[in-house]
């Protein structure tokens, strides 16, 4: 367990820095606050049994390591009320820092080019496939959430999710249907973070639907028909296109919007036909030709 | 062989188009459906694809009728026809299409 | 070429797109376009509907079936409950059916193992013991009965046996709800349904978490906000949830508070005269608990008489009462005043696994008449339930010990009369004497024969009581070592149940077998088999006909009718008796629709009419009274006593409570007086416990905690704790920790700020996890009218395991 989980703004605080590139300063305070965290469950370890309550108390991890804040660059001193109006506000120069320290995303490292080349490699699209299928007990499962969520609402997850973000190498995906409240009524968590060491496993004999690699085309050249439901997906740029779509599926023609134009969904999985015929239609066979 | 199901809308009310419907009546590949206010459903059961391109044309030049909507597409089962050999042109003959809505 | 079926089913499809497009007066949708492959029905996947084997909401799911087994589930887009949306459990109940360790034959425990057995063999141990002793034999059963499975062991009992010793774990769940719709409407289940919750302004969550326990239901609510439309939750809680998270308002009470406030809620409207007087003065009526001995039914009181009792609940005496502020009380007054709103309150176990269950549930219903929040579409006092099918099969079909189908009650000798009549039984076969209701139940059959426990066989069907029942220690645990005892349990995975068991039978689950069940809205549904069981293992239903069977060959009276037919004879439309105590033609005629359109005879009786069996093949349920219309079609009822919309209402009445406890068609306002909890918190067990569920497991866990992403997100029970009480009790984050009572213990792990936030000095508990049993803390009593014990307090203390092993 790392104990920052609980107190993200404190390294930033005690350590700057300003010679270590930013990935290196991260990883240097996570270093730090594993070592922090090392160090106590040492002394825990060796303790009557009686550990102190972590993660809920006020003091620091480290005695010793809390520097007071130095105000020249991280606040902005303490004024009268009368002084406000002259004295700059906001963000302090450090706080400013910090987004440019942090990785530069994929994006803004290349800006998407939206009429690029495409040709979607199969290797990734089976890498893709696997990494997708790894996350889903069958093809059209609400996917399980791969990363840890402590006391997240639902705006958390749109600031990454709604139109998706890429940084190192990691990639948020994109949210594949429109708004909808409570995501953790669909999207199963990994387990709390208490309990990240018990053994989860369950043994069961069921074997989901596969994705399907690809949809059908009436001949060499014709648009693919979609192959699998459109119900919560219906946005296919998620995973189709745009700069944090899937490696090896993306659409060669990105820029191109109304794709079921072209591509056919299929009535089957999409339950678009009715389970009777609808009353108001006259029946095939006695159509009213004259 | 596509079969679509579309939606025309004309500028009145279907009842004021008696003519258009009737001829789209004594077409064979069109079936009409339900009619509600200035709009009508039909399938059209075509029997190539020219076919079907002259039939959505003669749709939009039936008097009134200001737009042809695409509610349905059936694709065909690509194993069930021949190979394609690189041609675009239709194979099968063209057909006769009535003439709609042209006295 | 593409054959000319193909061709039909293309142009049906086509026409029904651009048909659909023309009525619903949107040319274009959503384009849907059809490939030839992806016609219905291909041998490779096959979508079927059917309810959610889960929770009472009673969603819909489209079950993928590709080579005999399920392999996909689809949010059912036709169905009115959830419109295409489930739940986290919802989307993988396809992999219940699929533990490596589903029981797949009969065992009998002999010398301590257990031995595999023949289906023969197990009947027949069964049959004999009923035979020798039926009066000693007890029957429990479950909300998770499909309708006709609880109503053949409905009629095997009381029609067969008459014996009355039959109850459901639902006694556990919802008994209080019933008892409160009954002293209040004079008959049970919620006059509203789930639309109330587009039309409302202002959801009102009692002492619930919809958010997880009912989270379908509560998106559907909470998704108005993201459509611009301004609703307002108000979460009356005794912890913080994921329903505080998106309430507008959070009411923290004191456990047992609820009655305080509804109490209050009342006084206010009163004093300050802006209840619905119209309302009130024409369709309702007050009353009171009798002085010496109070009864369901209670006793008439004058408005005068109400508001002086009524008239000590001020706002400042339920803050003491309840710990909520005076002022929000206020509020609420207020808000219930404003009758240009559309006020819907929801409850499930906060308000009913409660020593007042039944008071609290009549003071809410109460507070809704009294100030006329009633019968518009979004003004509704709704409880909902736990289990897929309460409703259909515990309280419709009665499987209770004092209840017989269709609302009866076997202490009424015309009820009684009625249903020998229906049963075709001769005179007198049913019991006038309500049976062991669970606690009894449970309580006899642990206590040795010779000191009064005089249930010897116990048939348990589709629960797990040996986690679920209050105080373990007590009402399970002191079965071991009774040799005379046999305990029967037929269930789909080992439990803590299976393992008191003296002979286990493997069941069908769900899509193995038809079934039909009875959601939170009065929604009957239906669905048919689509796969085969595993094994050896085999429907509930035919257990309970091939038991009757059995002891029919043996002579046994009561399986024979008045003619001396078989109790469960079906004969097919030749008129030959089908053989269905036989596995084998069990599914060579529906035997559910034989069961069912038998059953249906007794919905009538009381306005809770059913359609035909086939009606609701069609639908995705239908909500009850369903009323055939002169062209012949059958017409579901959303809002029930309100003329605009119940068929039983005769027009210009506006009203009418036509099962009236006052015969004059008038709903009761109780008044009951703030009663403390049964057990508080001392020196010696200073926390409040409370126990409930979590969104990812289903009641005991059974089933989710054999699927790999639910038991992934919830991989243990824990106790959730207050921060200050942590660092009191110096424990921290993970750290196991005893939870003691004075009836038990068990070793849990803290989490701190977890999903939930007690204030300090509450802890709560999840009850899903099988190794973690906090039921042997939680105490039995209960309310003195539903006999429903009270799970959400009792006092226990929080000890380092250090401390307790020195």
């Amino acid at each position: 367990m790392n104990e920052t989980g609980q107190r993200p703004v404190e390294p930033i605080v005690g350590e700057p820095d300003s010679e270590l590139d930013s990935a290196g300063r991260i990883t240097t305070l996570a270093l730090a606050s594993l070592m922090a965290f090392a160090v106590i469950g040492y002394f825990v370890g060796l303790a009557d049994g009686v550990p102190q309550p972590s993660g809920i108390d006020s003091e620091p991890l480290l005695k010793g390591t809390h520097h007071p804040a130095k105000a020249d660059s991280k606040v902005v001193a303490a004024v009268t009320y009368s002084e406000i109006s002259n004295v700059p506000m906001g963000p302090s120069v450090a706080w400013q820092a910090i987004p440019k320290s942090l990785p530069k995303s994929a994006h803004e490292v290349q800006p998407y080019d939206l009429f690029a080349e495409i040709k979607p490699s199969e290797s990734d699209k089976e890498k893709s496939n696997f990494v997708r299928a790894s996350r889903r007990a069958f093809n059209g499962a609400p996917p399980v959430i791969p990363h840890t969520v402590e006391n997240t609402n639902d705006a958390a997850c749109y600031s990454c999710h709604s139109n998706g973000m890429r940084m190192e190498g990691l990639k948020a995906s994109v949210m594949s249907h429109g708004f909808l409240a409570n995501c953790l009524q669909c999207h199963a968590p990994p387990p709390p973070k208490p309990f990240e060491k018990i053994d989860s496993s369950v043994r069961s004999r069921f074997v989901g639907l596969q994705a399907p690699k690809a949809g059908e085309r009436a001949f060499p050249g014709a648009p693919p028909t979609i192959p699998h439901s459109q119900w919560m997906r219906e946005n296919c740029h998620a995973c189709h296109g745009g700069p944090n779509g899937w490696a090896g599926m993306e659409s060669s023609h990105p820029w191109r919007t109304n794709c079921t134009q072209c591509h056919a969904p299929s009535a089957t999985l999409d339950q678009a036909i009715p389970a009777q015929g609808l009353s108001m239609l006259p029946p095939i066979e006695n159509s009213t030709r004259e | 062989m596509p079969i679509s199901g579309l939606v025309l809308t004309f500028d009145d009310t279907v009842a004021n188009h008696r003519e258009s419907m009737a001829a789209l009546r004594s077409e064979p590949a069109v079936t009409v459906g339900v009619a509600s206010g200035n709009r009508v459903a039909i399938v059209v059961d075509s029997q190539s694809k020219s076919h079907d391109q002259q039939i959505w044309e003669a749709l939009r030049a039936l008097p009134g009728v200001v737009s042809v909507g695409v509610a349905f597409v059936g694709m065909e089962d690509a194993a069930e026809q021949p190979p394609y050999a690189g041609s675009h042109e239709d194979a099968s003959p063209p057909h006769e299409v009535h003439n709609l809505g042209k006295k | 070429m593409m054959d000319v079926q193909r061709r039909a089913l293309l142009k049906v499809a086509a026409m029904a797109a651009a048909g659909s497009a023309v009525s619903l007066g949107n040319p274009f949708p959503n384009l849907p376009v059809l490939g030839a492959d992806d016609l219905p029905e291909t041998d490779k996947l096959s979508w079927k509907k059917a309810p959610c084997r889960f929770c009472g909401t009673g969603c819909h799911v489209q079950v993928g079936v590709e080579n005999g087994r399920v392999v996909a589930i689809a949010g059912d887009k036709a169905a009115d409950v959830n419109k295409g949306l489930l739940c986290v459990k919802g989307y993988h109940v396809g992999g219940i059916l699929y533990g490596e360790d589903r029981l797949t034959h009969p065992l009998l425990k002999r010398d301590g193992r257990y031995v595999q057995i023949g289906w023969d063999e197990a009947i027949e141990i069964v049959a004999q013991r009923i035979f020798k002793s039926p009066a000693t034999f007890a029957f429990y059963g479950s909300g998770q009965w499909t309708i006709p499975e609880g109503y053949a062991a409905q009629k095997f009992m009381k029609g067969g046996l008459g014996s009355n010793h039959i109850d459901p774990n639902a006694r556990l769940c919802m008994a209080s709800a019933v008892t409160g719709f009954l002293a209040t409407y004079g008959v049970d289940e919620p006059a509203g349904c789930y639309a109330d919750l587009d039309e409302c302004n202002v959801l009102i969550a009692w002492g619930n978490n919809p958010a997880e326990m009912h989270p379908v239901l509560f998106s559907r609510f909470t998704d108005r906000r993201a459509r611009g439309e301004n609703v307002r939750l108000i979460d009356i809680g005794t912890r913080r949830t994921r329903t505080t998270d998106a309430a507008n308002d959070y009411l923290e009470m004191k456990p047992h508070g609820d009655v305080a406030i509804a109490l209050g809620i009342m006084h206010l409207l009163i004093e300050n005269g802006n209840y619905d007087k119209d309302f009130v003065q024409k369709h309702c009526a007050f009353r009171g608990a009798e002085a010496t001995t109070p009864t369901l039914q209670g006793e008439a009181i004058s408005e005068s008489e109400f508001r002086k009792r009524i008239a000590k609940y001020t706002p400042e005496l339920v803050e003491e009462l309840s710990g909520v502020p005076a002022d929000q009380i206020r509020m609420l007054g207020d808000l219930f005043g404003n009758r240009n709103l559309r006020i819907t309150s929801l409850w499930c176990m906060g308000m009913n696994q409660h020593t007042m269950g039944t008071a609290v549930n009549s003071l809410v219903h109460g507070v809704h008449l009294l100030s006329g929040h009633f019968g518009r579409p979004g003004d509704a006092p709704t409880s909902l339930t736990g289990q897929p099918s309460a409703c259909g099969t515990v309280r419709e079909v009665g499987t209770l010990v004092h209840a017989l189908p269709g609302g009866l009650l076997v202490v009424k000798p015309e009820h009684r009369a009625k249903s020998e009549e229906l049963w075709n039984l001769p005179s007198g076969r049913i019991n006038p004497t309500p049976g062991y209701h669970t606690l009894q139940m449970f309580e006899k059959f642990c206590t040795p024969t010779n000191e009064g426990g005089d249930i010897d066989t116990l048939f348990v069907q589709v629960t797990n009581p040996g986690q679920s029942l209050p105080n373990l220690s007590k009402l399970i645990d002191g079965k071991v070592g009774l040799e005379d005892k046999f305990l029967i349990v037929s269930e789909i995975y080992p439990t803590a149940t299976t393992q008191l068991a003296d002979l286990i039978l493997p069941a069908a689950l769900w899509v193995e077998k038809n079934g039909m069940y009875g959601n939170s809205e009065r929604r009957t549904q239906q669905w048919f088999k689509m796969v085969d069981p595993p094994g050896e293992a085999r429907d509930d239903c035919w257990m309970t006909i091939a038991i009757a069977h059995r002891l029919f060959e043996l002579g046994h009276d009561g399986m024979k009718d008045k003619d001396g037919n078989f109790l469960f004879a079906v004969k097919d439309d030749a008129g030959n008796e089908v053989p269905i105590w036989e596995y084998e033609h069990y599914y060579d005629i529906n035997v559910d629709k034989h069961l069912f359109e038998e059953y249906r005879k007794f919905s009538v009786i009381k306005h809770k009419n059913l359609a035909p069996y086939d009606e609701y093949v069609n639908a995705r349920g239908l909500r009850w009274p369903v009323v055939e219309q002169p062209d012949g079609s059958w017409r579901e009822t959303m809002f029930r006593f309100a003329e605009f919309d119940d068929p039983f209402v005769e027009k210009g009445k506006g009203f009418d409570f036509y099962h009236s406890t006052s015969g004059d068609g008038r709903a009761q306002i109780w008044f009951h007086d703030y009663a403390p909890p049964p057990e508080v918190p001392d020196e010696e067990f200073p926390m409040w416990l409370c126990t409930g569920r979590v969104l990812e497991h289903w009641h005991t866990g059974t089933m989710t905690r054999r699927l790999s992403p639910l038991n992934r997100a919830m991989p243990t029970a824990y106790v959730e704790m207050n921060p200050d009480d942590a660092k009191a009790a110096n424990v921290r984050q993970g750290e196991v920790v005893v939870i003691e009572s004075r009836r038990g213990s068990t070793e849990l792990a803290v989490w701190i700020n977890g999903r939930g936030r007690p204030p300090r000095g509450t802890v709560f508990v999840p009850f899903f996890d099988e190794t973690k049993l906090i039921n042997h803390c939680t105490l039995e009593a209960h309310d003195p009218f539903s006999k429903q014990p009270d799970y959400k307090k009792c006092a226990v203390r929080v000890r380092k395991l250090s401390k307790v092993t020195q």
